[in-house]
């Protein structure tokens, strides 16, 4: 049994902003990477979700252009991108940040469908049984990212951290300067550029180097994916 | 076992991660549940098989904490084998106690399993001397948990007359139906949380977006209309909002959840010996956030320290985001 309490945060912003960036493809093979490594590492969960009736659950996290579909019953469960036209029994949709969170277990499903940040439709039995089977877990979902990088887990684990801090920095950087334009310049006549801010230069530098390193391993692992044969993404 | 500095806290889990998160966050007791309608919170994916008991209780029992099993429904008739094979399975993974309501249930474990401390469920919903001092004597009940229908002042009373240990409900959902004896939900259901242990079934519930509104139905039945920007409740008949008269209300209970933290001290002086944690089928996010800030205020109580102010998250985790002290203050509907 793992002893429960706090978890590592994952980086929402940045994975969100990933899957902004990433084309359909890629994001697919990630998604159904990370779906297996997840089942790897996790068999017990793996063997409950296996074991919940047929059903196929919409994720729509309502910041970002795409959608996904889990599917459940008849062997492993399997997420794959969710065309527009989708068919499906039941659908979650909420901020990706909160999908994360009850993911790992950090936010309580009631509370969020209590507070209108969780909206759930169609086969609520297949929903509850989701949600209870991965809370039956400890998910931590920056490992499981990090660890398709193999043997580059722990630097791609210490990059994400630095990009997310610079990501929130900057978000919180345009967000005050936002805030002090609009008090000087009501009309929005000027907006000058901001400039890197010193305290990020320490981590951007480390970044770069983390980024170089792992640029190799990305490169690889597109290769794989290109070579695997159709219909093995899980 | 620890011995507990101010008042038991006794916290729920629905599954294996939420019962070491209680652990972990200071509770002194934990109760759950095995997988089957033998508890009052069978909802799919929910609860212990026996190995994941065996394990949990091992668990606590190494930090010094205690393990409650619920075997808290009644048993259908002419299916007792369910009801009688859980409690001896209690008795063999080592629980510190069972949690039982129906009388042949509490026959079955007095007779077969004499040392293993025997507690009466609030389904049993034994609110005065008579029926408690009946239980004791009859079946041997160690504790009674209390039917949320009594004033503190009521509790106090009670504790005097009667002379088994008292736990009583401090934080989660609510119910105004008479505790055990509630199947209005089986009207349309046909499964019902004295029975079944489950009061809104989640395959007989259903949420359908009808413009900005959302619709919570329970089978063919519109529970609730939740406008933008409204909180959200379980859609259950004593929680639903029914048009009378012309004019949309709740017509039993709003939703809202009990917390009391503000009112432990006097819950103590009550003579109370044990606080109940309602939510067996909540995340373990909303188990350690409770058992937490409970842990802390029964730390500092225990300190001779006043309690803080109530806390913010705590109202989050309340369902329709409200709280109230239920029947303990006189004016409760």
């Amino acid at each position: 049994m793992e002893p429960g309490g706090e978890q590592r945060s994952f980086p929402a912003g940045l994975a969100r902003a990933a899957i902004w960036a990433l084309p359909p493809p890629a994001l697919q093979a990630g998604a159904s990477a990370l779906l297996r490594g997840i089942g790897r590492r996790h068999p017990r969960l793996f063997r409950d979700l296996a074991s919940l009736p047929p059903a196929r659950i919409l994720i729509a996290p309502t910041d970002l252009p795409h959608r996904f579909l889990l599917t459940l019953g008849g062997g492993p469960p399997r997420l794959s991108l969710a065309a527009a036209t989708e068919s499906f029994t039941a659908s979650l949709k909420g901020r990706f940040a909160a999908l994360i969170d009850l993911l790992e277990g950090r936010l309580d499903g009631d509370t969020l469908f209590f507070s209108r940040a969780l909206t759930l439709t169609g086969d609520t039995a297949a929903v509850v049984g989701l949600r209870n089977t991965l809370d039956r877990e400890t998910i931590d979902l920056l490992s499981e990212a990090a660890a398709l990088f193999g043997p580059f887990a722990a630097p791609a684990r210490a990059a994400a951290r630095r990009l997310e801090r610079l990501v929130d920095l900057a978000h919180r950087r345009i967000v005050l300067l936002h805030a002090a334009l609009h008090a000087a310049d009501p009309q929005g006549r000027s907006a000058p550029h901001p400039t890197p801010h010193p305290a990020t230069a320490p981590d951007l530098s480390r970044l770069r180097t983390d980024l170089d390193r792992l640029a190799g391993r990305l490169a690889a692992l597109e290769g794989k994916e290109r070579r695997r044969p159709h219909g093995k993404a899980a | 076992m620890n011995p507990p500095r101010y008042l038991e806290l006794v916290c729920p889990a629905g599954t294996p991660a939420a019962l070491s998160t209680a652990v972990d966050a200071g509770a002194d007791t934990v109760y759950c549940g095995f997988r089957d309608a033998t508890n009052a919170r069978n909802y799919p994916g929910l609860n212990f098989d026996p190995i994941e008991m065996r394990e949990g209780i091992a668990y606590a029992h190494a930090r010094g904490r205690r393990v409650l099993i619920a075997v808290n429904t009644f048993p259908r008739a002419g299916e007792t084998a369910l009801w009688h094979d859980a409690v001896d399975r209690a008795a063999a993974l080592g629980a510190d106690a069972v949690i039982l309501a129906d009388l042949g249930v509490l026959d079955y474990a007095a007779r077969r399993h004499p040392g293993l401390r025997r507690h009466l469920s609030v389904q049993a919903a034994a609110a005065n001397p008579l029926a408690i001092n009946f239980y004791h004597r009859r079946f041997g009940i160690s504790r009674v948990v209390l039917p949320r229908v009594l004033a503190v002042s009521e509790v106090a009373a009670l504790v005097g007359a009667i002379s088994v240990e008292t736990e009583v409900f401090a934080f989660g959902s609510l119910g105004t139906m008479v505790e055990g004896r509630c199947y209005l939900s089986s009207y349309i259901t046909g499964r019902s949380p004295s029975c079944d242990g489950v009061c809104a079934p989640a395959e007989h519930v259903s949420y359908r977006e009808e413009g900005d509104d959302l619709l919570a139905s329970l089978g063919d039945a519109v529970m609730n209309r939740f406008a933008p920007g409204e909180p959200r409740s379980y859609p259950t008949p004593c929680k639903g909002r029914f048009v009378t008269l012309g004019t949309p209300s709740y017509l039993f209970e709003e939703p809202v959840g009990l917390n009391a933290t503000a009112i432990l001290p006097e819950l103590k002086a009550a003579g109370v010996t044990a606080l109940k944690i309602e939510g067996r089928q909540r995340g373990r996010a909303y188990v350690a956030e409770v058992v937490r800030t409970f842990r802390t205020i029964l730390d500092q109580l225990a300190d001779g320290r006043p309690a803080p102010p109530v806390s913010a998250s705590l109202l989050a985790l309340t369902e329709g985001g409200q709280q109230t002290f239920g029947a303990y203050r006189p004016g409760w509907r």
